[in-house]
C-alpha cells in the first residue's frame, strides 16, 4: 500500500442498504409484510395488485413508482387499494426506486390495518435489482409473451428475488413458449426460486399466489 | 441509468471518507465491483468524471475499477470453483446446484489515493 493510500472498504450503497434495513425492521414491527415488485413494462404488475385486492378483504397498500403519470396509482385506487405514486421524472427520470424515497412516500401513508404494502418498482429488469427497497420479498414477474431466456439475459434480477410469478398463461395456447424451458432456466439462475404461474383474466393460478400472501401474513 | 444513481453514492461517499482524512485532493479511487452487477465500467466512468466536479477534493481523481470474478462453494462436493458458467450456477466439478455465492456480490471503494503534497509543504 501507497503511503498516501488510505484503505477505506466501505459498500458503494451502503446509504441506501442502511435505510433499506430500516424499513425492513419497522414494517415487521408494524407488522406488514413487505413487498417490492419489479418485472420488464407490461409484465401485468398493476394488473395482479388489482385483481389482489378483492380476494384480500381490503388491506392492501400500494407505492406505484413510475417515471411519468399517476394512471397506476388511480388503477389500483379504484380496485380499492390504498395507493400512492412516486414520479422519478422531477429527479431525472431514474430507471429504478431506492429505499430512500419508500420511506418518504411510507410518511404519508397511513399504515393503520395494512398487512401487506407492495412496492411497484419501475418497469425494467436491470437497474431495481441493484438497490435495495428493504422489502420482506423481492417478488419478480414474467409474462408468458417474454421468451424463455430473460432470466440467463437478467440474472441479478432473478437472484435477488425470492419468487417468480410468471403471468399470462392464458395466453400459452397462442405462443411459441417453452414452458418447461423457462422453468429450468429459472432454475439454472435461481435453483431456490418459488415459481408461481397464474393468470389474472382467466384467474387461473391465482389461489396460489393469495396462499402465498396469507401464509406470509405477519 | 442505475449507473448513474452509483455514481452519485461513489462520489459523496468518496468526498466524505477525503474530507475525514484530511481534506486532501484524491489522485485515485478504487472500487470493486463483484461480476453480479450488471454494471458497465465505462458507463460508471463516465458518470463519475461528470460528478466528481461538485467536490474539489475529487475534481481530478480517476477511477479505478476491478471487477471481482465469481466464486462458488458447493454444498454437496465441498469445494470452491470459478463460476466459467455464469448465469448459470452450476458446479462445475459435480454439477450440482446447490451452490452459494461466496464472492462476486461486492460493490465497494476499496481505498483513495491522495496526490502527493508538494515539496514546498504547500496543504
Ligand atoms: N391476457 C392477459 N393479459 C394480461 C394479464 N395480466 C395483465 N395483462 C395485460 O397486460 C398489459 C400490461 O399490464 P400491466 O398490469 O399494466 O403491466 P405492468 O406494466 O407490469 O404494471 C395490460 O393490457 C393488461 O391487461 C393476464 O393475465 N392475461
Ligand atoms: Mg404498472
Ligand atoms: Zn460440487
Amino acid at each position: 500500500m501507497e503511503k498516501n493510500e488510505v484503505k477505506v472498504m466501505q459498500k458503494i450503497l451502503r446509504v441506501n442498504e442502511a435505510i433499506a434495513e430500516e424499513l425492513r425492521k419497522d414494517l415487521a414491527d408494524k407488522g406488514v409484510f413487505y413487498m417490492n415488485l419489479m418485472s420488464s413494462p407490461g409484465s401485468g404488475k398493476t394488473t395482479l395488485l388489482e385483481n389482489t385486492a378483492p380476494k384480500m378483504s381490503g388491506n392492501l397498500a400500494v407505492i406505484e413508482g413510475d417515471i411519468q403519470t399517476t394512471l397506476d396509482a388511480e388503477r389500483v385506487a379504484k380496485a380499492g387499494i390504498k395507493a400512492y405514486q412516486i414520479n422519478t421524472g422531477p429527479f431525472g427520470g431514474d430507471c429504478h426506486l431506492e429505499s430512500s424515497w419508500v420511506k418518504a412516500a411510507l410518511q404519508e401513508i397511513d399504515l393503520t390495518g395494512i398487512d401487506y404494502l407492495f412496492v411497484e418498482n419501475i418497469g425494467n429488469l436491470v437497474c431495481p435489482a441493484e438497490f435495495d427497497v428493504g422489502a420482506h420479498t423481492n417478488v419478480l414477474l414474467i409474462s408468458t409473451t417474454e421468451g424463455e431466456d430473460k432470466p440467463l439475459k437478467y440474472p441479478l434480477a432473478f437472484r435477488v428475488s425470492k419468487l417468480c410469478v410468471i403471468t399470462k398463461t392464458d395466453l400459452i395456447p397462442h405462443l411459441d413458449i417453452d414452458m418447461d424451458l423457462l422453468r429450468s432456466n429459472i432454475h439454472k439462475v435461481n435453483p431456490d426460486m418459488k415459481i408461481i404461474e397464474l393468470s389474472a383474466k382467466t384467474g387461473e393460478g391465482f389461489d396460489n399466489w393469495i396462499d402465498f400472501l396469507r401464509k406470509n401474513k405477519r | 441509468m442505475h449507473e448513474g444513481a452509483i455514481a452519485q453514492a461513489l462520489v459523496n461517499a468518496a468526498h466524505n471518507v477525503a474530507v475525514e482524512n484530511g481534506s486532501k485532493p484524491v489522485e485515485k479511487v478504487l472500487i470493486v465491483v463483484g461480476k453480479m452487477h450488471q454494471i458497465v465500467p465505462s458507463v460508471l466512468e463516465t458518470y463519475f468524471d461528470m460528478m466528481k466536479e461538485d467536490f474539489h477534493l475529487l475534481s481530478n481523481a480517476k477511477l479505478v475499477y476491478t471487477e471481482q470474478e465469481l466464486l462458488i462453494f458447493c454444498k454437496d462436493c465441498n469445494t470452491e470453483s470459478i463460476l466459467e458458467t455464469y448465469p448459470i450456477f452450476m458446479c462445475p466439478k459435480c454439477e450440482s446446484f446447490s451452490t452459494e455465492v461466496v464472492q462476486g456480490e461486492e460493490l465497494y471503494i476499496e481505498s483513495l489515493i491522495f496526490y502527493k503534497e508538494e515539496p514546498d509543504g504547500k496543504e
